[in-house]
């Protein structure tokens, strides 16, 4: 939910400002190798160049320099005829931020599988080998009505239903309650 | 103790024979079918409770329990509001009770009357209808009163030294009109009189008891009346009783439980509408400000809540990308100078890349970063990259599948054919939950990065399902009603592939004919509007930097040529052909599957990660990933294409004009077409072993890239023939010199299209989510050509995969679009066949507490047909299981222990003979309006019926005799019975044929 109120701010507050305030543009031109235009495309194919709007992606301004003369104009303009541009927009933060909480997320998700993988066969054991033992814990589980009950209930319906699952997905038949 | 068996029973000492219609503790159903949470709103002596529990918050009481009680309160007073009162009488309402109290010093009066109890007039009660159940509002044709019970009432009066005369009263049930009921006035069916506070004694009258005369009788009522008990009291307690009545139970209605269905259960579609359009009615008759408040938002939330799934999808999507392009990249390096970046947005700003080097400065392969040999020489850095490929496969595949297994086993799988028959009216709980959402959506990033032989595009639709699912539960309305929450699963499922393709119109189009099973326009539209939103939002989020929607965008406009629709008309052969074979195998394997290694799941992802990458890494073509790859064959060629495919002689001519296509292809493109070819059969045979494994993947993307393999060398060579004949009259005709002619690019796409069309048969959807991916408005035609060709071929073999899927894991799906073509009547298909057990009945009238009990612990079934006793087997009704265990276990709950020798009868009220004695009445549980039809109806008719209708069960009944019971699962059975028939009358036909030849 909370994602979710923030994407909308982010998004109604994109819509307001301008989108150059948060995407990074760029104009990249791919030309073909040509030994011929040895100032530009012999050793390089590829032009980067940042910008500050769809508009301003053009070959000239990319593959050139800030030289003027017509002599290096016309040149540009040669080698442009067969480059192919494209504009791009990214957004920088985004990218990171979602790859952070990726990330985090993965790790907090593998602990946690770590963590119900090695309940279960500890419970699992402790079931097989003495079973009495785990009576006066689910009597202090009625008993006790704090809000760790609460979650503990909760999670072992939760582990319930996901066993049924499995049984369902994979064949793997649903533990004894008892 | 002593008033809760009152409560249930018609205590034996007043009961009285000639008041027939008397059914005291009547269940109705809604009651009856309440959960034992929300029990306490039952009974006056619960709801006592729950006040002083609600007046001390230092009780011990849960904080949730106590919230959900002070909504029930509230919500209780909201609607006890505008009640009429009665002049003279102090009201006072406890539950169900209400009470009338009048003070003075010589006495004290009070009458009460409870909503639960009540006669039925025989005016009002036509057998035939479904009264015991909705609460119909009669219009009485004397004076257009609106009512359909009276109550009995209790009356009391105390005198100040603790005598008492207490009077049990009811109205006329046999009166003709309201006026005659007013004129008979009360009836007095009992009267106690208890002398003295301290005596225990107490004398009783009863109306046909040898102690109460006439005269007294008389003499009763005229006190009573004097007492200000006459008409006019009568006339306002009946109309205060009408609207006090039909307010309590109609909030009973509102207040059935959601989750009425158990795991695995089909959705009863007519019972959820009905329930919805009670629940439409009752807000309509509301007519306050807050009513009307309410009710403008009741029609607007579908719209709400379609605009939150579509954000949800949106922003969901939106990451996945993003997530996905990570750990794709990964796989390959990593970038030095912000790990959180992925190769494309590592080499963002960096001028270096050149045409020799694929990879730029910044972003560090696996090898370069070990310092193993940075010039990515064959020996050393080729293979220590090719182990650390393999490595991270595994280790991905294997953290998918331990997650899902672990976490949500749901989350396996495309979810499409699941999602498919969710909507057709299926539960299966959790399968649209929060876990799934979380583990489909990580899975499905971690299963891509893998480099694994499936898409992300068929669990983005499970996925934006899971939040229409979740979002329903923020509204009532649909989270209460299965049926209608499956409106806005459709609308969300078009979200689903909106955002996958980018595509929101194919998305649309894909829901109603691939997924959908109703789909009204009102869903149209919603789901239009869920597509546009998430599409939207996506777009914000910028997935792609092209700075398009879609990810396969092409550039390309050039006019295709008549003589090309033989091409395309080659693919759609081709991609059926490819369907067909695919589905075969990967059904085979998946049967396989199911029976031998279904439990090794994580060890069977791990293996098939290990081969994948295996044979993936050498190919160029299918080490990189497939979305770029279908990208770049989709492509027309450029200077910004690296691989071989574009290697073509560019001559000076065409070096001027700056193009690429129509001009002698050298080598390196011949080999890279035999690249593609492998790339074809690695395809084939890793995605069918890949699609059921038990993490999330679809196989749009897999298709789609075998069929642009095939299409681009289909292509090339067509472009390749077109030139070396390029002097001909025939291509000269068409493609005049200087002017584009075979575009490949183009065959890549038509061919994608009719891949998937062949795995899939989709057409309509298929053709639209084609040329929004790709841009390509101008290649409609071909597209529609290869897609119908693809399904003729494939539709002659198998059916799609997704019907396939759901045949395998045998869901109770009813294919809506064949025509049921056999002969067959209903009594062939009805259970019990002859060899089995016969049917289960509940008797009407004769069967007892003990006897359901016994019933419902020995069937699992989901209901019983009710019949009027077991030796006639007339057809009463049909009661469900559930709600008659909840309806025992309730009763319990209020009249703790019965007698199993109770009876129980489902009968209307005035039906119940005299002599009953002490009996229960579960009338209001009985769907009277059960569909049936008779043994040799059609079974074409019966199909149809469970089609459109949406029916879960329907009796066969003769002469008004229950025969039998068809349930939609029977409908299933019988529709793969006929199919294994005919196909083994197509074998036998043909080993008869091959036997006449030989």
């Amino acid at each position: 939910m909370k994602i979710l109120l923030l994407s909308l701010l982010v998004m109604l507050s994109s819509i307001q400002i301008s989108e150059s305030y948060f995407y990074e543009m760029r104009c990249k031109c791919v030309c073909p190798k040509n030994e011929a235009y040895e100032e530009f495309t012999a050793n390089q194919t590829v032009f980067i160049k940042a910008i500050g709007g769809p508009t301003e992606c053009n070959c000239r301004y990319v593959v050139g320099s800030e030289r003027n003369d017509s002599e290096y104009v016309d040149l540009v303009l040669e080698v442009c005829n067969k480059c192919q541009c494209s504009y791009e927009q990214r957004l920088h933060f985004m990218n990171q931020g979602v790859i952070s909480l990726t990330l985090i997320f993965l790790f907090a998700m593998s602990v946690y599988t770590v963590v119900i993988v090695i309940v279960n066969l500890v419970r699992s054991r402790r079931k097989s080998s003495t079973w009495t033992q785990i009576q006066p814990d689910q009597d202090e589980e009625f008993r006790s009505n704090s809000y760790k009950t609460v979650i503990r209930n909760r999670l072992k319906r939760w582990q319930d239903q996901v066993a049924k699952q499995r049984s369902v997905v994979y064949g793997i038949p649903v533990p004894n309650k008892n | 103790m002593q008033s809760l068996v009152r409560r249930c029973f018609q205590p034996k000492i007043f009961s009285f024979p000639t008041m027939r219609s008397v059914s005291t503790r009547n269940f109705t159903l809604p009651l009856a079918s309440m959960p034992l949470a929300s029990l306490p709103r039952l009974t006056p002596h619960l709801a006592l409770s729950r006040q002083s529990a609600h007046s001390n918050p230092s009780n011990n009481i849960t904080r949730n329990f106590e919230k959900t009680l002070n909504e029930e309160i509230n919500y209780e007073k909201s609607l006890l509001t505008d009640l009429p009162t009665i002049q003279g009488f102090k009201t006072s309402l406890k539950g169900l009770e209400a009470t009338f109290t009048k003070e003075s010093k010589e006495e004290r009066i009070s009458v009460s009357v409870h909503a639960n109890e009540k006669i039925e007039p025989e005016i009002f009660s036509d057998p035939n209808a479904d009264d015991g159940k909705s609460i119909e509002n009669f219009d009485d044709e004397s004076d257009g009163e609106q009512f359909a019970y009276l109550p009995l009432i209790y009356i009391d009066i105390t005198k100040p030294n603790g005598s008492k005369l207490k009077l049990d009263c009811s109205f006329n049930p046999e009166a003709e009109s309201l006026q005659s009921i007013l004129e008979s006035g009360l009836q007095i069916n009992s009267a106690r009189i208890i002398p003295d506070k301290t005596k225990d004694v107490e004398d009783c009258f009863s109306l046909e008891g040898t102690h109460f005369d006439d005269k007294l009788y008389d003499h009763m009522v005229d006190y009573l009346e004097s007492k200000g008990m006459g008409v006019d009291f009568l006339n306002e307690l009946i109309q205060f009783y009408q609207k006090y009545y039909t307010q309590t139970f109609a909030e009973y209605t509102a207040k059935t439980p959601s989750s009425q269905y158990a795991d695995f259960h089909t959705v009863d579609w007519v019972r959820d509408t009905v329930r919805d359009l009670k629940r439409y009615k009752q807000l309509d008759n509301s007519n306050s400000c807050l009513g009307w408040l309410y009710k403008k938002w009741d029609a607007v939330s579908a719209w709400v809540l379609v605009f939150l799934v579509g954000l949800a999808s949106g922003v969901m999507a939106g990451f996945i990308d993003l997530g996905t392009a990570w750990f794709v990249s990964f796989r390959n390096g990593i970038c030095r100078t912000d790990f959180t970046l992925d190769e494309y947005s590592c080499c963002w700003s960096s001028n270096e890349t050149s045409f020799d080097v694929e990879h730029c400065r910044e972003f560090a392969m696996w090898s370069e970063l070990f310092g193993i040999d940075s010039n990515y020489t064959f020996y050393g850095g080729y293979f220590f990259n090719y182990f650390v490929y393999a490595i991270i496969a595994v280790i991905f595949g294997f953290l998918a599948s331990s997650f899902v297994m672990v976490v949500a086993p749901y989350a396996s799988g495309s979810g499409i054919p699941e999602v498919k028959t969710i909507l057709s009216g299926y539960v299966i709980h959790g399968y649209l939950g929060k876990a799934t959402l979380t583990v489909k959506s990580i899975g499905m990033m971690l299963a891509v990065g893998a480099g694994l032989s499936l898409g992300k595009e068929g669990p983005l639709v499970h996925a934006a399902c899971c939040c229409g699912n979740i979002f329903s539960y923020l509204f009532p309305k649909y989270r209460k009603n299965q049926a209608k929450r499956k409106e806005i699963l459709s609308a969300a499922a078009a979200a689903g592939v909106g955002v996958a393709f980018g595509a929101p119109v194919g998305g649309v189009l894909f829901s109603l004919e691939e997924v959908s099973y109703y789909f009204p326009l009102k869903t149209l539209w919603r789901a239009f509007f869920c597509a546009l939103v998430a599409a939207a939002t996506l777009k914000y989020l910028n997935p792609y930097p092209n700075g398009n929607l879609v990810e396969f965008y092409v550039t390309y406009d050039a006019p295709w040529h008549l003589f090309e629709l033989f091409g395309f008309a080659m693919l759609g052969i081709l991609g059926g052909l490819y369907g067909a074979l695919f589905i075969k195998l990967n059904v085979l394997w998946s049967s396989l599957r199911k029976k031998y290694w279904k439990k090794y799941a994580i060890i069977e992802v791990c293996l098939v990660c290990l081969g994948t990458a295996l044979l993936a890494f050498p190919n160029p073509f299918t080490r990189a990933d497939s979305s770029e790859v279908i990208r770049e064959l989709f492509s027309e060629c450029g200077p910004d294409t690296h691989t071989d495919l574009c290697r073509y002689n560019l001559t000076s001519a065409f070096e001027n004009t700056g193009q690429y296509h129509d001009t002698q292809a050298l080598q390196p493109v011949y080999d890279a077409l035999w690249m593609l070819a492998l790339a074809i059969i690695y395809k084939l045979v890793t995605v069918t072993f890949t699609y059921g494994i038990k993490i999330p993947a679809g196989l749009f993307i897999p298709s789609m890239y075998a069929g642009a393999c095939v299409g681009r060398i289909l292509g090339v060579l067509m472009e390749q023939s077109v030139y070396a004949n390029r002097e001909s009259g025939f291509i000269q005709f068409f493609c005049p010199v200087g002017s584009t002619c075979i575009v490949p690019g183009l065959y890549a796409m038509v061919g994608a299209a009719a891949f998937l069309g062949g795995v899939t048969r989709m057409t309509v959807s298929l053709v639209v989510i084609m040329f929004e991916l790709t841009g390509g408005l101008p290649y409609i035609v071909p597209i529609m050509l290869a897609a119908l060709l693809s399904k003729w071929v494939g539709d002659n073999f198998t059916e799609g995969i997704y019907d396939e899927h759901i045949k395998l894991n045998r869901y109770p799906f009813i294919e809506s679009k064949e025509r049921y073509t056999f002969d067959a009547q209903a009594s062939d298909i009805m259970s019990p066949r002859p060899h089995q057990h016969p049917l289960v009945f509940i008797s009407a009238t004769e069967s007892t507490v003990g006897d359901l009990e016994e019933l419902l612990d020995t069937y699992d079934f989901w209901g019983f047909p009710v019949v009027m006793t077991n030796e006639s087997q007339l057809s009463m009704g049909y009661v469900t299981h559930m709600e008659l265990q909840d309806a025992l276990n309730i009763m319990r709950k209020e009249c703790g222990n019965i007698d199993p020798q109770t009876l129980v009868h489902f009968l209307p009220p005035n039906e119940v003979k005299s002599s009953s004695g002490r009996y229960i009445n579960f009338y209001s549980l009985l769907d009277i309006t059960q569909f049936q039809v008779s043994p040799i109806t059609h079974m074409y008719n019966v199909v149809e019926l469970f089609k459109k209708v949406g029916l879960r069960q329907l009796l066969v009944t003769h002469n008004g005799k229950v025969t039998g019971i068809i349930t939609k699962k029977d409908i299933v059975k019988h529709l793969e019975e006929i199919e294994h028939h005919h196909e083994s009358q197509f074998l036998m036909r043909i080993k008869a044929r091959i036997g006449s030849i030989f």
